[in-house]
């Protein structure tokens, strides 16, 4: 399927790659199917496609949209959650991956990159569903910073 | 709105399956206790407008992100490309 994106341009994805956001997110509840491309290589860096720590989400109806992930454990590797596998419908937690949502604001020139580490989003690649869960009793910040992955992956 | 007077320990119902217990009273809080089907998402009103804005602010990456465009791959669920999303045990 052909898709006309903002920031890639137009792709060619497979719709068996989409995953479905049922019900949307806070904010976007028109968000119902995504996509996946790995992200945080520079131009020319080779790095095998298994290892990446950003990841762009990509809405399919909408081009214009798209958000970009980090693996959570690469920015706080004692990242904890707890998640009521049963009222998300999963059966299987080996199928689970988990990403967070990352804001970039821009501050007295430098760029602040943030996570959402409240809000993960639990994808179940069996189903291919994505939700997004909010902790409700969590002291994980909505903002926590990954200055450190800023410096390097930003330039 | 509907307002009613509730004493600690009654409940109110919505619907058919929601039901919200006064648990217990302070100086200036309630505790509130809520049952409902594991449908129903329920939120302190605070935190979810938090993650409300945050989601819109992740929408919005600035240019410091174009820098994470190059040699985009497609992640598929079946390829290795997400497998770095596994949670560790």
């Amino acid at each position: 399927m052909l898709l006309d994106t903002t920031r890639f341009g137009q792709l060619d994805i497979d719709e068996a790659d989409f995953f479905s956001v049922p019900g949307g997110i806070p904010g976007f509840p028109g968000l119902s199917r995504v996509f996946f491309l790995a992200a945080g290589q520079a131009p020319g860096q080779d790095e095998p496609a298994d290892d990446h720590t950003f990841y762009w989400m990509q809405d399919v109806d909408n081009g214009d949209l798209a958000f970009m992930c980090v693996v959570p454990w690469a920015v706080v590797t004692d990242y904890d959650i707890e998640i009521d596998s049963e009222s998300l419908g999963i059966t299987d937690a080996e199928s689970v991956r988990v990403l967070t949502l990352v804001s970039v604001r821009r501050e007295n020139g430098a760029a602040n990159l943030t996570t959402n580490l409240r809000a993960p989003l639990v994808l179940d690649m069996d189903r291919q569903i994505l939700q997004q869960v909010i902790l409700t009793d969590s002291m994980w910040p909505v903002r926590a910073p990954i200055a450190s992955l800023a410096s390097n992956g930003a330039r | 709105m509907l307002v009613l007077a509730r004493r600690v320990g009654e409940n109110i119902l919505i619907g058919d399956d929601i039901v919200v217990t006064v648990l217990e009273l302070g100086r200036d809080q309630v505790r509130i206790g809520i049952r409902a089907p594991r449908s129903i998402s329920v939120h302190r009103e605070e935190v979810y407008q938090e993650i409300l804005l945050s989601n819109r602010e992740a929408a919005e990456p600035t240019d410091v992100a174009d820098g994470f465009n190059g040699a985009v791959v497609k992640a598929t669920p079946g390829s290795p490309a997400l497998s770095a999303a596994r949670k560790p045990h």
